[in-house]
């Protein structure tokens, strides 16, 4: 997983990128310190997940978009010293929205800071525990606005996936699984299209 | 005693030793070990600092590595220092608010081949942090400590209270079970890796 992220996430131009905004951040090194060489260092990334969910019953009431679509470009953006890849995704089907979303319309997935990782040896979303999105992938997303600090105040037309886990992996016609060790469903499948998709747990 | 009653009474008072080692041994058995380890670890003494301090968030921090003092011994030093040291590791703490993403607490570090880890990052995401209790908040400085000395995550949303280690990976469950400093199963972790 860790060898093919840049082919997966289709990141590639972002590790000129990340690694500079990483040395950009960095403190000066103590010389005794054992400082990693660009050839001999991984990059880890672990996370602490500020909520649990473990049902789709309670992800549906938790999220304000519930849409299958396709995951585009992604850019970084960067809080305080932290990049965040926030990632275009095209919506085709939803079953939970507010009126400005229709099918079509694009919307913007923040995700956590492991998609932006050294080229040498990166890390990924997955290896922290939190679901990442790769380019040109369907999906079926449970999601909540990005803000912060109330929903009135959302950053507009951008999401975070609900509890960092709720995002499944289109494999055929009408089945999605999901890639995380978690204890949510790891397959749905959507039936209808558009604003009459309904899902339900087959896994 | 006939042979036959002498037999029996070795054999009742072996089945009653048998028993008592077992029962012994049963009682002691340790709770399945759970603990995960990232392959990094930091040398001794290691160094922290907060990059932004604030005052609930330097005590949340504080007492947390004095938590991880008992079980990590000198790998860790306690008191906060005020910024990057030399001649030794160092762990730098940004308390901050990053948003409404999934995570309240995130641990970056490189580790170089020799599984040593120069440097590492915690940060804390105060959009959280900021409206939970002090077991919570605390739970997610040690937990995130816990990942710069080298621990995985352990257990999942599954694992009893009674078996509730500090790594456990959500807050709200950590909380739940009062696991905001290190546990059995995470000073397990830290003797195996040290």
């Amino acid at each position: 997983m860790i060898n093919n992220i840049w082919s997966r996430h289709s990141l590639a131009p972002l590790a000129v990128i990340s690694v500079a905004v990483l040395s950009a951040c960095s403190e000066p090194s103590p010389s005794s310190l054992a400082t990693p060489s660009a050839q001999s260092t991984t990059v880890v990334h672990h996370a602490s997940l500020a909520d649990a969910y473990s049902t789709v019953n309670d992800l549906s009431t938790a999220s304000s978009l519930i849409v299958a679509g396709t995951a585009g470009t992604s850019h970084v953006e960067k809080v305080g010293e932290v990049p965040f890849t926030v990632t275009d995704f095209k919506v085709t089907d939803l079953t939970k929205a507010p009126s400005s979303i229709v099918s079509g319309s694009t919307i913007q997935v923040r995700q956590s800071p492991g998609s932006v990782s050294p080229a040498d040896s990166p890390a990924s979303d997955e290896d922290a525990g939190l679901a990442g999105l790769t380019s040109g992938t369907q999906y079926l997303l449970y999601l909540q606005p990005f803000t912060f600090s109330d929903t009135a105040h959302a950053v507009p037309n951008e999401y975070v996936i609900t509890g960092g886990q709720a995002a499944w992996e289109k494999t055929s016609t009408h089945s999605y699984i999901q890639k995380l060790s978690s204890k949510l469903p790891t397959t749905l499948s959507i039936e209808g299209s558009g604003k009459t998709a309904r899902i339900s747990i087959v896994k | 005693m006939s042979k036959g009653s002498k037999f029996g009474a070795i054999a009742a008072s072996s089945t009653i030793a048998v028993a008592m080692v077992a029962s012994t041994q049963l009682s002691q058995a340790p709770v399945a070990e759970a603990y995960t380890k990232t392959g990094c670890h930091v040398t001794s003494n290691t160094r922290w600092y907060l990059s932004n301090p604030v005052q609930d968030e330097e005590t949340r921090a504080e007492d947390s590595m004095i938590n991880w003092t008992n079980y990590a011994g000198n790998l860790v030093h306690p008191v906060r220092w005020p910024g990057p040291q030399s001649g030794s590791s160092y762990i730098q703490v940004v308390a901050a608010n990053y948003g409404s993403v999934s995570w309240d607490g995130y641990s970056t570090w490189t580790c170089a081949s020799n599984g040593l880890s120069g440097k590492v990052t915690v940060e804390i995401n105060r959009y959280h942090t900021a409206n939970y209790g002090w077991v919570a908040e605390q739970s997610v400085y040690s937990h995130e400590f816990g990942h710069a000395f080298g621990l995985g995550h352990s257990g999942n949303d599954s694992t009893p209270c009674s078996a509730a280690a500090n790594m456990l990976p959500n807050t709200p469950h950590r909380a739940a079970c009062n696991a905001y400093y290190p546990k059995s199963d995470d000073s397990n972790g830290i003797k195996a890796i040290y």
